[in-house]
């Protein structure tokens, strides 16, 4: 296959180094590394004219050459109208009549690796010198196979980010069985029993404050990293413990307890997941183990403090020392919630284990696209599509 | 606020003092203070010198009127050469002040007192000015004053310097003095560091003192807010002839309206204590340039059981008011402690002992803002509640101002509170203010913000003021619960049976109540349809990029 180096495909224009004190609140926003991949992110704005070769609108192709590797390197599309470019990033202005911008993007995207393999810079911050960038070949065949390429990579890449909006869906699915069945927990409109936690609640107990090994011990032991935000569970970072026979029961969690996390950062305390597991893993001394009664059902609970209104509810009402927020288990209990009856709170948690399925397969299923992706665009750049 | 020349002079000086190896701020501001304590005994040698040549009476001297004695005035030595001047500073004049406070040399407590009284009653009998009693109570802290400059051009530009500052003028000194101290960006040990002027500022007018007020600090540091006391009081009490704008603009208050007050604004208003002489020498000398010729500064662990012995009388039952904000996490002698204090709360934390000291030395009646970390207002232990049953039960606690907690970065992250209390009576119900910005950033770096919402410290004082307000009218509680009953505002009031039945605990998450929004989900059936969709189109994707290789 035919390769070219990528300073000949197309001409590289750097953007503009607009200093701070020319930020403003209005006039034409200043594209920036950060506005590149995430759309959230606040402008500057610039309230001047500035020389037209910095001009950047709807199409165009622009390139980061700056960043921590792995986030901002790479080539974008711009598609928010008109803007001023900000310095490290060029923008890549191509003859439309030879190269294809579609294709070219993912082309010089599958040689990141490499670039950023050779742009210099000290810790977490990189550059690419221009020249470097040039240097980079690509293959570059007939404009029709450029855009039958970009086609097929185009398709494959939507797939990817089709199922990425699935999984968001399934999450927000939750949420919305949540509030469908039980009510708005402010207004509660279907006129459940107002009550605390501690009405739902037979135990709740304190984990183990042993000091836990990197290798060695019988049990993996749970930390409050393990949970997520988002109430469920990250077993990447384990360590483990023995425990003697008295302990065991003590310090360990069974399937369908509810594990809280009672000290953390004002934003984090609180978080809350069940435990799904079958083998039974032992618990930290940050953690609240708690078992429901028979008025009470840990999936209920959970969806509770991971709601919005619950999330509130926890930030507004920890104790903080030095950094640390606090909500202790009797605090926890105090909580308000709807006690809603026990045959609805069944239900729900039998709509949260099958969408839970569901959502693993969601995630395996994306995994697989994205290797896809990847094969299609070694293949396509190898010549082999 | 310091503009202008002035302030990139001292700004000059600083950085003259860095290149020339004294990078401790503490110790700059102690060089520069010798200076000027130098400067200024030399000018009120001049005043009384001028009076008693018109006057054609003898008067005291401080320097003796022999020709050494004179080449101790900084009118006759600043202009000596560098080498000349260090050896003569180190060698002659800071010796002298060593000597100034104690003439008989002696160590004995006791004597020093009987000393210190005779001067008292000297000075009363019209002998020595009360500023010159000042000075020489400032002696009593330049004791082991030591030249720490090294380098000779440093001196001679720190003379010449401290010679072209405007002493003279009595409110731009202060300021001077201010601006030097802001530069103290460390933090000490033992969980000292300098309150946050704009604090120092809101408790002051809080409280509100008044100028026949006798005010304390037991932790005086820097003696910030006694030095910013009497600011407040200038500004309060400026007739319109006795305010005026400069020509930065700034404006300046003579405080002429206090001239009754003078002599106990002098000599008994304020009281300031601490145990670190460096600080004792930078609290006197600030005092002294804010105008206040007699602050009564001491050395004085304010916890330790010494304090029985040393100022029995201001112990206990003393102080119409005072201000701190005392050392969270110093360490403490236990054995040392005021038996008295830990009558009150059996602990080894100071931040609780300072809070009970504080209850014993103010009068009935007199009033209290203190600055607490959060742990005071829920902390479990026994101690804690005891502390906070007796401020609710025997006294009456006021109000409680709830800080973020990044208003002491970067020296500490802890988050803090203001608590203001009486003396005496019980406590219907508290006062709590949700202050979620101080105008500062919360961050490390503190920027200052401006903008809706980034200072909540003045709608905190004009609401506190407004609840005094409904409380002097004897308001009904009904009035009070209409204004102030809403607990989802910044300022509302809890009661204090409600405390008590929440053992006493006084954070104030566990009163205040948030607004909901209400949530709102696209029904569960309709997202239902949406990832049916989706995955339909995945479908579809997926056979179409089939077709495509």
């Amino acid at each position: 296959m035919n390769l070219v180096p990528f300073g000949e495909t197309c001409k590289l224009q750097n953007g503009r180094a607009f200093k701070p004190i020319e930020w403003s609140d209005f006039g034409v926003p200043i594209i920036r590394i950060q506005n590149l991949n995430d759309e959230t992110k606040p402008f500057n704005y610039c309230n001047f004219e500035v020389d037209e070769k910095f001009h950047i609108n709807t199409g165009d192709l622009l390139f980061s050459w700056s960043g921590t590797p792995g986030t901002s390197f790479g080539a974008f599309f711009w598609k928010r109208g008109k803007g001023f470019l900000n310095q490290h990033i060029f923008r890549v202005d191509v003859d439309e009549r030879k190269v294809d911008k579609a294709y070219l993007r993912y082309a010089i995207n599958s040689k990141l690796y490499m670039i950023i393999d050779q742009a210099h810079g000290g810790v977490g911050l990189k550059h690419i010198t221009k020249g470097k960038l040039e240097a980079v070949e690509i293959p570059l065949p007939s404009l029709a196979e450029q855009k039958r390429i970009a086609a097929i990579l185009d398709k494959a890449d939507a797939i990817r980010r089709k199922r990425q909006q699935a999984i968001q869906l399934a999450d927000e699915f939750l949420r919305s069985v949540f509030l469908d069945m039980f009510g708005d927990p402010v207004t509660n409109p279907k006129g459940f029993a107002v009550g605390t936690i501690r009405d739902l609640v037979d135990t709740a107990n304190y984990g183990s404050s042993s000091k836990a090994s990197k290798t060695n011990g019988e049990y993996p032991i749970l930390r409050m990293g393990n949970i997520t935000y988002e109430g469920s569970w990250d077993f990447s970072d384990l360590k483990y413990i023995d425990l003697n026979e008295k302990d065991k029961s003590k310090y360990t969690l069974k399937k369908g307890d509810l594990v809280f996390n009672r000290t953390n950062s004002k934003e984090l305390v609180g978080k809350t997941a069940v435990y799904e597991e079958n083998a039974p893993m032992a618990f930290a001394g940050y953690l609240i183990r708690v078992r429901p009664n028979e008025k009470g059902n840990s999936y209920y609970l959970s969806g509770y403090l991971n709601s919005k209104h619950g999330k509130n509810t926890l930030q507004n009402m920890c104790k903080s020392i030095v950094g640390m927020a606090n909500i202790n288990a009797q605090e926890m209990q105090d909580i308000r919630i709807l006690n809603p009856p026990i045959e609805m709170q069944e239900k729900y948690e039998k709509v949260v284990i099958e969408t839970r399925k569901k959502l693993r397969a969601f995630h395996e299923s994306k995994v697989g696209f994205n290797e896809l992706f990847l094969s299609l665009s070694q293949k396509a750049f190898a010549g082999k599509l | 606020m310091l503009t202008g020349q002035l302030r990139n002079d001292i700004d000059k000086l600083w950085e003259k003092f860095w290149t020339g190896g004294i990078t401790n701020p503490l110790t700059v501001i102690e060089q520069i203070s010798y200076l000027m304590f130098a400067r200024m005994l030399d000018m009120q040698e001049e005043v009384a010198e001028r009076k008693a040549a018109r006057t054609k009476k003898p008067f005291d001297r401080v320097f003796p009127d022999t020709t050494e004695g004179q080449q101790l005035r900084w009118k006759n030595f600043k202009n000596m050469s560098g080498s000349e001047l260090h050896g003569h500073i180190k060698n002659n004049v800071f010796p002298f002040f060593a000597s100034l406070g104690h003439p008989e040399q002696t160590k004995d407590v006791k004597a020093k007192k009987l000393a210190k009284k005779s001067a008292l009653s000297n000075n009363q009998a019209g002998t020595v000015g009360s500023a010159l009693r000042a000075l020489a109570h400032i002696g009593e802290y330049m004791q082991d004053a030591d030249l720490a400059i090294k380098n000779e051009s440093v001196l001679v530009s720190a003379v010449a310097m401290v010679d072209n500052l405007p002493l003279t003028q009595s409110d731009v000194k202060g300021d001077i003095y201010e601006y030097l101290l802001s530069k103290l960006t460390t933090a000490g040990i033992n969980g000292q560091f300098r309150t946050p002027r704009h604090i120092i500022d809101a408790m002051i007018e809080l409280i509100d003192p008044q100028p026949t007020d006798v005010i304390c600090d037991p932790s005086c540091g820097t003696a910030g807010f006694l030095a910013r006391t009497m600011e407040y009081l200038n500004e309060v009490y400026s007739s319109e002839a006795g305010t005026f704008k400069d020509e930065d603009g700034n404006l300046h208050y003579s405080g002429d309206l206090l001239e009754p007050y003078r002599t106990h604004i002098n000599r008994h208003m304020f009281w300031g204590f601490d145990f670190d002489s460096t600080m004792l020498r930078v609290s006197s000398m600030n005092m002294m340039l804010h105008g206040v010729n007699g602050a009564n500064i001491h050395y004085q662990d304010s916890l330790s059981k010494s304090i029985k012995e040393h100022f029995p009388q201001q112990e206990e039952n003393f102080f119409n008011v005072i201000l701190a904000n005392p050392p969270f996490k110093g360490s403490l002698d236990e054995s040392n402690t005021n038996p008295d204090v830990l009558g009150l709360v059996k602990t080894k934390k100071t931040e609780l002992l300072f809070v009970a000291h504080i209850l014993r030395a103010l009068t009935l009646g007199g009033r209290a803002a203190v600055i607490v970390p959060d742990g005071v207002l829920f902390g479990s232990s026994k101690a804690h509640q005891q502390l906070r049953q007796e401020l609710i039960e025997n006294n009456q606690l006021e109000g409680i101002v709830s800080l973020p907690s990044g208003v002491f970065k970067p020296y500490a992250g802890v988050s803090t509170a203001i608590l203001m209390f009486t003396k005496g009576g019980t406590t219907e119900r508290v006062w709590f203010y949700d202050l979620q910005a101080d105008g500062y950033s919360l961050d490390d770096k503190r920027t200052p913000l401006t903008g809706e919402g980034s200072n909540d410290l003045p709608d905190a004082i004009k609401q506190w003021h407004k609840y005094c307000q409904l409380i002097e009218n004897n308001s009904r509680p009904a009035t009070i619960e209409k204004h102030f009953g809403d607990k989802t505002q910044q300022a509302f009031v809890v009661n204090a049976e409600d405390i008590k039945n929440n053992k006493y605990d006084l954070s104030i998450n566990r009163y205040k109540e948030v607004v909901y929004e209400e949530e709102t989900y696209e029904p569960p059936k309709k997202i239902l349809k949406k990832l049916k969709t989706l995955e339909m189109e995945i479908l579809a994707d997926i056979n179409e990029l089939e077709e495509m290789l």
